[in-house]
Formats: structure tokens, C-alpha cells, sequence
């Protein structure tokens, strides 16, 4: 597939409401954090707004529903992991590029082939080699250039295309992305899924960097994090129940 | 179906248990088949100390809490002797190239085996650990434990 075509896969894809796009923009300029996210206007605005976006994506296996959860799943686990593990002031930023960060999937899910017309991943082979072999690119290539053309901040267009490769973001943006990174895998793990690719990305090396193995990481906050990760994402999904959010 | 941390038994005749796309957690399955009873845990992490309260309210979100309740369903249910269930395990993966900094799967594995071990039980089947996500049933009816996993087919446990 030529960038050409990746370009006009783009294009068809549905465009969000210019509102959603303000609202995760200024959500990635904001440095707010003390709330808890279900407390905090400019999270809940920006869920709302883009919950009725995220639909089935066939390519994926994966329902509207699920697709919405496992981005807010993200959302909430990248945010926290920037703000209690790495100590990030800019957080928010985090969560925005979670809410969105598979996006990318959008553009490939019509022209991936069915899981009965495809050979299965080869053994040491990530979805992204996966998807490359398919149509040339990988879903976060694809968000990046969905995301360029939203006219989202190259801060979020860089997060959105390094979530599966943090190490290869830019310097500054690098923890940012481990959190993205991290969110992702998190949500993956308990199940918060694309069914079709769960699991099937490694963990950067870079996690080790930033991230030290004790007692306390392992018996208290992992499992806490883990644990809140869970209650927020219910927490948040709460807020769009009103308009078709779907079960945790 | 069974979300996180959720617990259910059963005796209905044609209904099923399911826990979906398991990660990390750990389906801990339980049958009767004497009684034409199952049970099953949707457990998320290894152990209840963390948060007492949730352990209380939710008990099936820990293996330490959970395993304890589901045997009291059981009993509640008529099961009385321990012995005349069968137990499997599946999940408990870890992510894929990952290190032991972030595997709760194999602490929920140990956890809940722990917990079976205190209660004089070990499970009979396992189908735990690597880096795929599982979906796990059993059927009333016959008491099977089956595995889906994406690109990987089904088997039975």
C-alpha cells in the first residue's frame, strides 16, 4: 500500500466532532491533575464527547463498546501511570493520547483480511509486523497521520505513532509515551481489549528505565494501580452511560 | 458472563460460566459433577491486603478472598464435601517480552493455588502463563472447561 492510499484510508475514515478535537487539544495543554478524573470537567467533557465517535472495527474483531473501553481503559491507565508512577506534570496530556491512541485502527480494520483468510502471527512476530505485511503500515503510523490531519498538537500526533515503541519517541516525550505505552498494556491485561491483537505486543525495554522492581512495586502499587486503573475506568464509563456506554 | 473480579456458580441446566479475554487474571473453575453444579472466579489480583474493603465487597476480585467464597457457594449449594469438586485454571499471562516487574499473572497463579493448597485442594488442569489472552467456559451440562484464545483456536482443559 502506498502512503497514497494509507492518505485517502485516512480521508474515510469518519471525521470527529471539531468539538472533541478542542476539547483533547486542550486537555493535552492542561496540567490539572489533583482531581480525580471522574471530578475533573475537562475529562468528562472530553469523554463524552468522544465516546459516540468509536465504533465496530471489523478488522479488529472488535464491537463499538469494546473499542470505547479499551481507549478509555488507556486513557485512565496512561494518566495514571504519569501521575503517580513517573511523577509527570503534564498528565493530562497522557490521558488524552490514551483516549486516542489506537485511532490508527480506524483507517486499516476495512482492508486487514479475516482471521479464517489469514495466516496466523509467526512465532516472535508482533501485530505490527503483522499489520505491515497486510497493508504496509502499523496502526500507530496510521494514527499519527489520522491525527495530523484532525489537527491535533504534534505532541499527541508523536505519542499516538511511538505507543508500542515509547524508546523511539522523541527524547522529551519519551516518559509521556512509556505512560501511553504502559496504559495500553495495562488495559490489554485485564481484558480491556481489541480482541483480535490482545496481547500480542511486546513490552518496551525502556519500562525497566524508569520503573524499579521491589517488594513495594510488586505486593502494594502495582496491584493498586492495577486495582484503580479498574475503578476509574468504571468510574469514567459511568458518565457516558447515559448515551450508550457500554458495561465494565 | 463473568466481568472482573465477578464470582457465580450454577446448576441451571443449559447455562454456561464464561470469563472473557483473560489477561493476566485468572479463571478459577470449579465443577460438581455429582451434583451438576459449576462454579467460577473472575480473579484480578493475587491478594485482598491491598484493599480490604473491595476483598469484603467483592471477594472474587482476589484470590485470597475469592477462592474462600466461591467454596461457600458451594456449600450454600449443598456441595459439602471439597472433594467431590474438580478444580482447573486458566490465565495468569504475562505480557509479551516482559519481565517479572510487571507479571501479576504468575502471582495470581501462585496466589490462587495457595489458596486452594490452604483449603486441602490443588487444581486438577491448569492452562496458565505465556503472553495470550484466553477466554474461558464451562457448561453445566457436562461440566467441560474449555480455552478460546484469538488466532489460536480452542481446546479443552
Amino acid at each position: 500500500m502506498s502512503k497514497e492510499l494509507l492518505f485517502k484510508m485516512c480521508q474515510e475514515v469518519k471525521q470527529p466532532p471539531i468539538r472533541a478535537c478542542e476539547l483533547v487539544i486542550q486537555l493535552a495543554r492542561s496540567q490539572d491533575m489533583d482531581k480525580a478524573f471522574s471530578k475533573n470537567p475537562l475529562i468528562l467533557d472530553a469523554v463524552r464527547a468522544w465516546q459516540p465517535w468509536f465504533e465496530k472495527l471489523t478488522g479488529y474483531e472488535c464491537d463499538g463498546p469494546t473499542a470505547w473501553l479499551h481507549h478509555l481503559g488507556a486513557a485512565v491507565g496512561a494518566g495514571l501511570v504519569a501521575s503517580r508512577i513517573l511523577g509527570l506534570p503534564n498528565a493530562p496530556l497522557a490521558f488524552a493520547a490514551g483516549l486516542l491512541h489506537d485511532v490508527g485502527k480506524y483507517a486499516l480494520s476495512e482492508n486487514l483480511p479475516k482471521s479464517n483468510q489469514s495466516q496466523p502471527i509467526s512465532e516472535g512476530k508482533t501485530f505490527l509486523d503483522w499489520e505491515k505485511a497486510q497493508v504496509n503500515y502499523s496502526h500507530p503510523e496510521a494514527g499519527a497521520m489520522l491525527a495530523k490531519e484532525w489537527g491535533l498538537s504534534d505532541d499527541l500526533v508523536m505519542l499516538i505513532q511511538h505507543h508500542h515503541q515509547p524508546t523511539e519517541a522523541p527524547l522529551e516525550l519519551r516518559p509521556l509515551a512509556l505512560a501511553v505505552h504502559l496504559g495500553d498494556i495495562f488495559a490489554m491485561m485485564t481484558g480491556i481489549d481489541t480482541p483480535r491483537d490482545n496481547m500480542a505486543y511486546p513490552l518496551d525495554p525502556i519500562a525497566d528505565q524508569y520503573i524499579k522492581r521491589d517488594a513495594r512495586w510488586e505486593m502494594v502499587v502495582y496491584p493498586k494501580l492495577l486495582l484503580d486503573i479498574d475503578s476509574d475506568l468504571r468510574r469514567l464509563n459511568g458518565v457516558c452511560e447515559g448515551q450508550g456506554g457500554t458495561r465494565v | 458472563m463473568l466481568g472482573l473480579g465477578e464470582l457465580a456458580i450454577s446448576r441451571e441446566p443449559g447455562s454456561i460460566l464464561k470469563a472473557m479475554a483473560l489477561g493476566s487474571c485468572v479463571a478459577v473453575v470449579a465443577v460438581a459433577p455429582r451434583y451438576r453444579a459449576v462454579g467460577m472466579i473472575h480473579v484480578v489480583l493475587p491478594d485482598s491486603k491491598i484493599d480490604a474493603e473491595k476483598g469484603t465487597i467483592q471477594p472474587g476480585y482476589f484470590a485470597d478472598t475469592g477462592i474462600p467464597a466461591l467454596l461457600a457457594q458451594f456449600r450454600s449449594a449443598g456441595v459439602l464435601n471439597m472433594r467431590d469438586l474438580v478444580i482447573k485454571l486458566a490465565g495468569g499471562a504475562k505480557v509479551m517480552a516482559g519481565n517479572a516487574t510487571f507479571d501479576i499473572g504468575k502471582r495470581n497463579i501462585l496466589a490462587c493455588r495457595k489458596a486452594l493448597w490452604q483449603n486441602k485442594m490443588a487444581p486438577l488442569g491448569e492452562d496458565v502463563g505465556s503472553n495470550f489472552s484466553r477466554t474461558v467456559w464451562v457448561a453445566v451440562d457436562t461440566g467441560r472447561v474449555f480455552v478460546d484464545s484469538p488466532g489460536k483456536g480452542r481446546w479443552e482443559l
